[in-house]
């Protein structure tokens, strides 16, 4: 059930904290040489420096493009949630992740 | 008359609270403050190093160089120095103001509230030097500006002896600024927590991961796997208690009940009751704060 309402920006560092999570319990069945692998260390990487930046920065909740891409981040999320615990849809588990990393991206590139 | 001027002050008496019931729930405010701060303190002071240790981890799983200045970039930083004086000088002053407000509620008020007002006076000169080397771009720079600027005036009019305008005035801060900045202070908490997290989330794949790749190699060495299992039971009992370890944040939530209730009970009438349900409001922000400073006690 998706709940369109955006999100705070505690809400979405918390969020993206559940992600790293997720993938960290994902990627630690593959080896380090692993190809799919390697590209979930990549994403966690990605999503770790957004995190710490946005941990340090101020971020305006109230503006329209926010409060749309928040909503967009929310229903990818929930894409990702169905598929990251199972280790045998990997495959799509990254086609989602490249989806919500980009979307946090565009959240990112509203820092200051 | 005279009758009349006896039964009312033997009222006023019956009703009042006695200056030394005060004093109690005033020293408590104060020593629980104080393990808040602490904590604070160390929740903040750490935040910088978290990030920096996760850095050297990260290049070390990746076999990547480490340059000195990689680890003095801002960018490795949550809190810079200026923007850390800001927070700690906050909460500092945000206690000796909850100090004043309860001196202020007391009915030696004029006696008692000197103290505190002039105990709130340093830290407001502090909050408000810290405040000019704050980025503008911190958040709680604006919410503590106003609240030292309301907080002054209430220490000057606690200095003039003006007890029932100072406590007015100091009630307004509460409701208007006060609130606001506890959870300004509630929220950087919370992302501390969150860095934290993923952190110790990031450790936990290493630590599997030393175990994996000893099991796979050729000749597997017992004592390696050992010793990996080791690190990943210290590494997994971390994780279980990471929802105990939020620091300062239970405080400063404890704090924040804690202060509603002096707001409330400066408020109020000052009857028994009202003394009784602030005593226990300080009883739960003491126990709130005993388990902090036990954890903080672990720390060290």
């Amino acid at each position: 059930m998706s709940n369109l309402t955006s999100l705070t920006s505690i809400e979405l560092i918390r969020l993206i904290g559940n992600v790293i999570v997720e993938i960290d319990v994902l990627r630690s069945n593959f080896s380090r040489e692993d190809n799919n692998r390697k590209k979930l260390d990549n994403f966690r990487d990605q999503l770790d420096t957004i995190q710490r930046k946005l941990a340090r920065s101020v971020i305006d909740e109230n503006t329209g493009e926010y409060k749309k891409l928040t909503e967009k981040l929310k229903k990818n999320n929930e894409e990702l949630n169905q598929t990251i615990n199972e280790v045998e849809k990997v495959a799509e588990t990254l086609e989602k992740l490249v989806k919500f990393i980009g979307a946090v991206e565009e959240i990112a590139k509203l820092m200051p | 008359m005279k009758i009349f001027n006896l039964s009312f002050l033997l009222a006023l008496l019956v009703g009042c609270v006695s200056p030394a019931t005060y004093q109690e729930p005033i020293i408590r405010f104060q020593q629980a403050s104080t393990v808040v701060i602490e904590a604070a303190r160390i929740d903040y002071g750490s935040a910088n190093k978290l990030e920096r240790d996760a850095f050297i981890d990260q290049q070390v799983t990746k076999q990547s160089k480490i340059i000195l200045d990689d680890l003095r970039n801002e960018k490795l930083r949550v809190l810079d120095g200026d923007q850390l004086a800001v927070r700690m000088a906050t909460l500092d002053a945000l206690a000796k103001h909850g100090e004043l407000l309860l001196a202020l509620s007391s009915n030696d008020a004029p006696a008692r509230a000197k103290d505190a007002a002039n105990s709130l006076d340093d830290a407001i000169l502090k909050l408000n030097s810290s405040l000019g080397n704050a980025p503008p771009s911190d958040k709680i720079k604006s919410n503590a500006g106003g609240f030292a600027t309301i907080a002054a005036e209430v220490t000057k009019l606690a200095l003039e002896a003006k007890i029932v305008d100072a406590l007015n005035k100091a009630i307004f801060a509460s409701d208007n600024q006060v609130k606001d900045l506890i959870r300004l202070l509630k929220e950087d908490m919370s992302v501390l927590y969150e860095r934290q997290r993923a952190k110790l989330s990031n450790e936990r794949v290493a630590a599997t991961d030393t175990f994996n790749i000893e099991l796979e190699s050729q000749k597997p060495s017992m004592e390696k796997l050992k010793n990996a299992a080791t690190k990943i039971k210290v590494t997994e009992d971390s994780w279980e208690k990471l929802p105990l370890l939020l620091g300062a944040g239970p405080g400063i939530d404890a704090m924040q009940r804690a202060h509603l209730e002096l707001v409330r009970y400066a408020k109020s009438k000052k009857e028994p009751q009202d003394l009784n349900d602030l005593n226990s409001a300080i009883d739960n922000f003491v126990s709130s704060v005993r388990i902090i400073a036990d954890a903080i006690k672990s720390i060290h």
